[in-house]
């Protein structure tokens, strides 16, 4: 097994419109990235960010105009490098008239399986997935969760090193979902590489090791949940209650954006001008009781990006 | 395995709509139509209680058939061409025969009732090949487009399997679920008309098939190729019967009708050219699949040879489109 689960260098996706009245649309502006094995790698941005168009890239379900990409060391696009991977997409469609079982069929064998390789791994799948008693009802009758759900089997049937999910909780209700980030949890466990696209930031935070943030076809974060988030520059300085007066007063001149009743939440660019405020409040007589960075969750950093305050 | 499971699948997808259920129907409905006509027919018998041949001055054979031509002398001044052309088909007739000319006779009855049948079988062929076009279209029409939708290809794509084997696996899918289909058909067509008159005709097995199936395939191949263009099958579909009703019928003819009307040399030639490079498919099934069956050979090799490089060419066109395709 290659040291790098997805490698991609450079990849990029221009859609040509082919007409002189209307643009060309850079779906993907060029894209460096390396994915661990074993990493729940989760991708957010807004609608038309170039987040499916990495996915279909990296699938070869379109072809990239510039750049390239490697799934275990094998070349995208390419049977060899399809044969690790498992994906379930947004809006997927099965064929109405098969039953659960048969849509794992028919998609484990294209993927290579025999029968009975699928029947096995399928009702162990199904089972995690509380869908052994719909598996012999036709797919038409099924809620749009339940469609999730076998498509999430589905995704993982052919025991994959790498899996793409586009909004694997969509149309879940909340035991569900909880169900299915444990489900993530124990791919992880076995060490497969989770390439996880979402909407719900909260989820993402909740199971990602990375996130990164693409906005209108480009780059503009990425990190572990902690280090997006801790990068805000503020920082929370407590003392004791019976000053909080004496503190309000000497804490004015640095503009504090919150204010507490024994407290206040200060920026400070970096550790030294995070000293100068801590050194001013001591020579006013004050005891700190403690300092801490801020953190600012995933959403507000999201909305940020999004709206063009961050990058 | 992976070409099989496509396969099926289109196969699974073809036998699940309505429509084929209906077509089902009218093939069996026809089936009893012809049953009943069959044995509403009077069959050829010797008269059982005219003792001996040679015991007795004449024979009398009842038949549905019009008497052999070297044996009219045999029947007096009442000319049975005569009475043939002015009978309904299923009457029968009676003729009294020499009893030593009367197994001759017999045997010339049976080559006409063959030709008859032949005939009506080399009729009934055309039926079934345009009827073939066009419903084996309309039912095919939309297997392709439908794993190009979203949702369906993006998952198809993903799997280790190439485009050109997704491709091929629906078509092949298609072209297996209607051969099928018409096979059955003409194989209970040709054991009923075996059965009902004796005839059996071995060609009308072959040709009734394998003629249509053809046809069917060089146009569906025209239909893949705008499947994949257009992500649909209403475009497909329009072309393709304005192609089989009306402009492969007026080339088929063009000289008798279109060149009386036209003076230009450069229009001629390429009305032509259009003649060679579209399907023949008035020449396949107006006169291949007909005379096919009546003799068991084709005069015409050219609307075979121009099919085959025009499914070849459609056929390498789709693949290549789809194989470039972003979806």
């Amino acid at each position: 097994m290659s040291s790098v689960s997805i490698t991609i260098e450079g990849l990029e996706k221009i859609y040509r419109s082919g007409k002189r009245t209307e643009p060309d649309v850079h779906a993907l502006k060029p894209l460096w990235l390396d994915i661990q094995p074993g990493e729940v790698f989760g991708l957010l941005g807004p609608n038309g960010a170039g987040k499916t168009t990495l996915v279909k890239l990296l699938l070869g379900i379109v072809s990239p105009s510039s750049g390239s990409a490697r799934i275990e060391g094998r070349k995208i696009g390419t049977t060899s490098s399809k044969e690790i991977v498992g994906y379930l997409p947004e809006s997927h469609r099965y064929p109405l008239y098969l039953t659960g079982r048969g849509v794992l069929e028919y998609f484990g064998h294209l993927s290579g399986m025999d029968t009975p390789s699928i029947r096995r791994r399928g009702d162990v799948l199904l089972e995690q997935l509380n869908m052994t008693k719909w598996k012999g009802t036709k797919v038409k009758k099924y809620s749009k969760g339940m469609m999730q759900r076998l498509g999430l089997a589905q995704a993982l049937l052919n025991n994959p090193r790498v899996v793409f999910l586009d909004e694997p909780t969509d149309g879940v209700d909340p035991v569900g979902r909880k169900e299915i980030r444990d489900l993530i949890g124990g791919l992880r466990a076995e060490g497969k590489t989770i390439f996880l696209n979402s909407h719900l930031l909260s989820e993402v935070e909740l199971i990602s090791d990375r996130v990164a943030i693409l906005n209108k076809g480009e780059l503009v974060r990425i990190g572990t949940v902690r280090e997006l988030t801790e990068s805000s520059n503020q920082y929370r300085i407590e003392v004791a209650e019976e000053q909080a007066p004496a503190f309000a007063a000497a804490i004015a001149r640095f503009t504090p954006r919150d204010l507490l009743p024994n407290g206040a939440t200060v920026m400070a660019t970096d550790l030294r001008a995070l000293n100068e405020v801590i050194d001013h409040l001591r020579s006013q007589g004050l005891l700190i009781v403690s300092v801490n960075p801020v953190r600012q969750t995933l959403e507000n950093l999201f909305m940020d990006i999004v709206q063009g305050g961050a990058r | 395995m992976k070409l099989w499971a496509l396969i099926t699948d289109t196969f699974r997808e073809i036998y699940a709509k309505k429509v084929i259920i209906g077509i089902i129907g009218i093939e069996i409905l026809t089936l009893a139509i012809t049953a009943a006509f069959l044995a509403a027919r009077p069959k050829m018998m010797i008269e059982p209680d005219a003792g001996p041949p040679a015991a007795r001055d004449s024979v009398r054979i009842t038949s549905p058939a019009p008497p052999p031509l070297e044996d009219t002398a045999l029947l007096g001044t009442d000319s049975p061409l005569d009475s043939v052309a002015n009978r309904p088909r299923t009457s029968s007739r009676t003729f009294d025969v020499p009893p030593d000319q009367s197994t001759d006779f017999q045997r010339g009855m049976q080559r006409s009732l063959a030709e008859a049948v032949r005939g009506q079988l080399g009729m009934f062929t055309m039926v079934i090949g345009a009827a073939m076009i066009f419903l084996g279209i309309f039912v095919t029409a939309g297997i392709v487009p439908s794993i190009m939708e979203k949702g369906s290809i993006d998952l198809l794509l993903s799997k280790p399997i190439s485009r050109t084997t997704i491709l091929l696996g629906r078509a092949l899918g298609g072209v297996i679920a209607i051969a099928l289909n018409l096979f059955l058909f003409v194989l209970a067509m040709w054991a009923l008309y075996g059965i009902f008159t004796g005839v059996w005709v071995g060609s009308f097995l072959v040709g009734a098939t394998l003629i249509p199936l053809f046809t069917f395939v060089v146009i569906y191949s025209a239909v893949i190729l705008l499947n994949v263009v257009t992500e649909s099958w209403v475009l497909p579909i329009s072309l393709v019967y304005l192609h089989v009703i009306i402009l492969a019928t007026f080339l088929r003819g063009r000289e008798e009708t279109l060149f009386r009307l036209i003076g230009s040399d450069a229009i001629k030639r390429f009305i032509d050219g259009l003649y060679y490079a579209l399907p023949q498919t008035a020449d396949l099934i107006a006169t291949a699949t007909p005379q096919y069956v009546m003799t068991s050979s084709v005069d015409n090799l050219v609307p075979f040879i121009q099919g085959t490089i025009f499914t070849g060419v459609m056929l390498s066109l789709a693949i290549w489109k789809f194989q470039k395709k972003d979806f």
